[in-house]
């Protein structure tokens, strides 16, 4: 089962952080400053998702595959030491476009989109499906959902 | 920490189950300074500075063993209330540095005003260091409670997130303090001209011998509710004393650990056999280790394992983890025995202001 970062709406890994190195943007995504990150790794010891990772060695991405245009909060390659996760390619869909995973899945598998557009396709699937969320029990209110497209 | 044999599935190991335990030796102090203050013992209250120095010691290690743990120690500032940015009251790690270095200050303090005054050949005057010594009381209280509080406030580690880790963490270092403390005064008493009275020793023992029980009390009752019960949430605990899924390296960790403090239990009751050295330190040596099992790899450890998306990786700490652990070790007993070198002779009266050693 695939699984990422819930971007929750009570985020336990931004409470536990005791130097506010992660937060929760105002549109919902819950995001690092990684050159703020001291590398406690409290919130990954925190997220039920397991969804935060450690750069436990430095990146090794060869020159010619770097992206020169990077966003400080997003797309960009993460220094040595510091947490990492997902930002739902923040760089992307803040400019209307979808997330890499979403233009990648080849089954077409992946919804996004605005979750207080009641218009949005993300909207229609959460109203006709059958929907699950995961260790819903947490109580962190995820804004990741399964859903069974049958 | 690319050296380490840490995780992104048990992403503490060594460092931080050692930081677990000093913080409780460092707490564990506080069982001198209750019956010298609070019962007004004078035979406690002549030798309740070994423990507060053991308390300064055992802050020490525990903030070096975050420090080597953090990916980028460089960046501690941004903890600095005022130059960084101190995620307080919401996060218990910012608490715990707090507290921590209240500790630590609040300890320094008495120590150093206590053996100062007593090198000058003055009366330490009661305004200056009694109301520390009572804050410091319920600040040693406090030390272990957010340490606790730091594990069990997490609601994605089941086996962490127990109301009784904190009572636990609380008589495990009443066990290493006291344990650590009858050792230290064993010594002292043998190898310096600095007198040691039976009566502290005692109080320490009749001390150990409570919180000993207790704790496997609180061990039996935690296993209990985690085993009786089942389901997903005790598959940590069941990893633990069982192994799981054919994995079962923290198995016979965890049973020595259990083995130690029931021997040393059963050790510290028998009266005749603790009023003999030898037979005495073998049982604080076998409890203070225990709990270091326990109280370290034994609770952080598992609480990664399973991981919070129930997939089962392992961890033994590397070479270089063992290594650094022993530095800080080593680095935590250089600084209590210099501690001591310095202290006895100020209390015995041969280093001070008049009567300076030639």
């Amino acid at each position: 089962m695939p699984i990422q970062c819930h971007h929750c709406e009570k985020p336990p890994c931004v409470n536990v952080c005791p130097v506010k190195a992660t937060w929760k943007e105002p549109d919902g995504l819950v995001v690092i400053d990684y050159d703020w990150c001291i590398g406690c790794r409290y919130c990954e010891a925190a997220c039920p998702y397991h969804a935060r990772r450690f750069n436990w060695s430095k990146p090794q991405i060869p020159a010619e595959e770097v992206n020169p245009d990077q966003g400080y909060l997003s797309n960009r390659i993460r220094p040595q030491s510091v947490m990492e996760k997902c930002t739902f390619c923040l760089h992307r869909t803040r400019e209307g476009r979808l997330p890499a995973c979403l233009e990648a899945c080849p089954a077409g598998a992946r919804v996004f989109g605005n979750l207080l557009d009641s218009h949005s396709e993300i909207r229609h699937v959460l109203a006709h499906k059958r929907i699950f969320i995961l260790k819903e029990d947490q109580g962190t209110l995820p804004r990741f959902f399964y859903f069974f497209a049958q | 920490m690319a050296v380490t044999h840490m995780s992104d599935h048990v992403s503490w190991g060594l460092y931080i189950a050692n930081f677990t335990f000093v913080v409780g030796v460092a707490a564990g102090g506080v069982m001198m300074v209750i019956p010298a203050y609070i019962y007004r013992d004078r035979d406690m209250h002549e030798v309740v500075i070994f423990g507060e120095l053991l308390a300064i010691a055992a802050i020490i290690m525990a903030m070096l063993f975050v420090t080597v743990d953090l990916g980028r120690p460089d960046r501690f500032w941004h903890l600095i209330p005022g130059i960084g940015q101190f995620n307080w009251p919401l996060s218990m790690l910012s608490w715990d540095v707090l507290v921590l270095n209240g500790y630590l200050l609040l300890n320094l303090h008495i120590c150093g005003y206590l053996l100062y005054m007593r090198f000058l050949g003055r009366e330490p005057k009661n305004a200056w260091y009694v109301p520390f010594v009572f804050v410091s009381i319920v600040w040693a209280i406090s030390i272990h409670t957010v340490t606790a509080f730091l594990y069990a406030g997490l609601g994605g580690r089941p086996l962490w997130n127990s109301a009784l880790l904190a009572p636990r963490f609380l008589v495990s270092a009443f066990i290493a303090g006291p344990a650590f403390l009858i050792v230290t005064l064993t010594i002292v008493g043998k190898l310096t001209e600095y007198q040691i009275a039976k009566g502290p020793l005692k109080t320490l023992l009749s001390i150990l011998r409570v919180t000993v029980v207790i704790n496997l009390f609180m061990v039996c009752s935690e296993l209990f509710t985690e085993l009786y019960t089942g389901g997903a949430h005790t598959a940590s605990a069941r990893y633990l004393f069982f192994g799981l899924h054919g994995h079962s390296q923290l198995v016979p960790w965890i049973w020595s650990a259990i083995a130690f403090n029931v021997i040393a239990a059963i050790m510290l009751f028998q009266s005749r056999l603790m009023e003999r050295r030898g037979w005495l330190i073998a049982a604080c040596v076998l409890c203070f280790a225990g709990v270091w099992i326990e109280k370290g790899m034994g609770l952080i450890v598992p609480g990664f394992i399973p991981s919070a998306l129930h997939e089962i990786v392992e961890y033994q700490p590397s070479l270089v983890e063992w290594k650094i652990t022993a530095g800080i070790w080593a680095l935590g007993f250089l600084i209590y025995t210099a501690a001591i070198k310095v202290a006895i002779p100020v209390l015995t009266g041969k280093h001070t202001l008049k009567a300076r050693p030639r």
